[in-house]
């Protein structure tokens, strides 16, 4: 399948492209043959089971981890580990690529919540002005400035979730990207994220999600890249055209048989959660 | 309940009211009120003062300060003084013990465990002994009083910031900080595991089973804590970590700072003075 979304401007190169991609992790191949390019502004969802090799790219996305084979370009140069030997450069790439890990303990690494957010802006060199109202206006746009002096630990799930952010929030990066953002968060904040996803999306930021909950696709994502447990791209196309194929999401192990009682009767059907839908 | 487990639950418990609940380093008291760096300078001077004298008495009249400075910073005298003596005797004691002899400290037998005069031997406590037992026991106690006021009364993270801004080596307050906010973390997983594996229990097990499981436990657990400090790392480099860290401190020095320095100075001439023939 090719991907083609008329909203995107792709008159303009890409921001990041992959060029037969491959990584391994310990003599195990995590990702293999990926090829692709995202432009910016667009809203992706990597779509994969468990073991696909998701997190592994997002990683590679924000030069945390480095390509075995073939080539990533980021703004147009490539990024591989000599490439972060040059401090200004280290910054320039790391102030545009934010990263939202799926265990919010990870993320938040500080013993408070305030030397949380501030974080990233000290240590990408803004001045102290700077860095103070940066701070200030992200708690403030995640509503968590009356958690600046607790622990994070001490945490509900949503409220890591939204410390997390605010910790990516304040540094404004162009590209964001969220590894399994709805993972253990109840309705209510799930709902909270998605629409912060959109949010973000409306201001020209590029978001990419790594998930394999098929009930959000639709509401987080214009373009959907699913990943086999092969470690392979197998389809790159609009969300409508992915969530309709139930023989690809089957295949890709997305979706499953379900068998029910329903009505005093046993019957079996494909079990998927992205019709859920709200009004 | 297994010894292990229970001594985890008390670990648990012990590093969530002592660590992190800070009650006493929320109180409105006398050295809460000090900036954390004037703390720090000024119980270094004690600290100086303290093991650099050779005066018994000089000792004993900054340890009484200390305790002044407890009460007025609204922590309990009984709590204060029994978390120093209590384990005291257990560390320092066994030390000190041999001390008070003759046979390693000679002087005037004050009390004689065993005589024999045929064989000129003896075995008997004298007074420079004792004496010598005494300055460790209490420089010990009132170093360690220090501290532990020092810990008490000022909430951890502004402890190490205030280390930071006063050039102590920064790979030990990352370490520092590190371990105090993931030891809950990991003390949590450790309990999960230890729940786990009771939900799953039938009948006892053999000493021989549960050591095994206890070293599979720990096994796990640093498989664990790898992947947890690498995924940490690279969350710090995501976020512009370059091998130096940067801490953001809002500190700011009052007047009452600057008198504690010149009454901490103060107190320390005085007490030199008053002691001094002795």
């Amino acid at each position: 399948m090719i991907h083609n979304n008329s909203k995107i401007n792709k008159k303009n190169p890409p921001i990041l492209e992959f060029d037969k991609v491959g990584y391994k992790y310990q003599n195990f191949a995590a990702l293999s043959d990926i090829t692709f390019s995202v432009h910016e502004g667009e809203k992706i969802v990597l779509l994969g089971a468990n073991g696909s090799g998701k997190s592994t790219l997002l990683k590679i996305i924000d030069g945390l981890v480095f390509a075995d084979k073939g080539t990533y370009k980021a703004f147009g140069e490539i990024i591989n580990q000599k490439y972060f030997d040059i401090e200004k450069k280290s910054y320039d790439f790391r102030s545009k690529i934010g990263f939202v890990f799926q265990d919010s303990d990870v993320q938040l690494f500080s013993s408070t919540v305030f030397d949380e957010v501030v974080f990233a802006p000290l240590h990408m060199g803004f001045d102290k002005n700077e860095i103070l109202q940066k701070t200030k206006s992200a708690m403030q746009m995640m509503g968590i400035e009356h958690l600046s002096k607790r622990a994070p630990y001490r945490l509900s799930g949503g409220e890591k979730k939204r410390v997390a952010i605010a910790s990516v929030l304040s540094y404004s990066p162009a590209v964001w990207l969220f590894d399994e953002p709805t993972s253990g968060l109840d309705p209510r904040s799930q709902s909270r994220l998605i629409d912060f996803i959109f949010e973000l999306n409306s201001m020209n930021n590029t978001v990419i999600t790594a998930t394999h909950n098929l009930s959000i696709v639709q509401d987080i994502a214009d373009r959907v890249i699913v990943l086999s447990e092969n470690h392979k791209i197998v389809a790159d196309d609009i969300p409508e055209k992915i969530l309709s194929d139930s023989d690809l999401l089957k295949k890709y192990n997305l979706i499953h048989e379900h068998i029910h009682r329903h009505r005093g009767k046993t019957h079996e059907h494909i079990h998927t959660h992205h019709l859920i839908h709200k009004h | 309940m297994s010894f292990i487990e229970k001594n985890l639950e008390n670990i648990t418990g012990a590093i969530q009211n002592s660590v992190f609940s800070e009650t006493i380093a929320k109180k409105d008291g006398f050295l809460q009120r000090l900036d954390p760096r004037t703390k720090i300078v000024c119980f270094i001077l004690f600290l100086l003062a303290v093991n650099l004298s050779v005066n018994l008495y000089f000792i004993i009249s900054v340890y009484i300060f200390l305790l002044i400075f407890a009460g007025i910073s609204k922590i309990s005298l009984k709590f204060f003084i029994t978390r120093v003596w209590l384990f005291l005797p257990f560390f320092t004691g066994i030390i000190a013990l041999p001390a008070i002899f003759n046979f390693f400290t000679p002087g005037k037998p004050l009390l004689t465990l065993i005589n024999n005069p045929q064989q000129h031997f003896f075995i008997a406590v004298t007074q420079n002994g004792l004496l010598t037992a005494l300055f460790l026991l209490t420089r010990v106690a009132t170093s360690v009083s220090l501290g532990i006021l020092l810990v008490l009364t000022t909430p951890w993270i502004r402890l190490l910031k205030a280390l930071d801004r006063l050039h102590a080596p920064q790979i030990l307050i990352i370490m520092t900080m590190m371990t105090y906010r993931y030891i809950f973390v990991l003390l949590e997983t450790v309990n999960s595991m230890f729940l786990a594996r009771k939900s799953r229990m039938v009948g006892r097990f053999t000493q021989w089973e549960n050591r095994h499981l206890v070293s599979s436990a720990l096994g796990t657990l640093f498989g664990k804590t790898q992947v947890l400090s690498e995924e940490i790392y690279q969350a710090m480099l995501s976020r512009g970590y370059r091998n130096k860290i940067y801490i953001l401190s809002d500190f700011s020095l009052t007047i009452l700072d600057f008198w504690s320095i010149v009454a901490t100075t103060a107190i320390i001439f005085g007490l030199f003075l008053i002691w001094r023939t002795q």
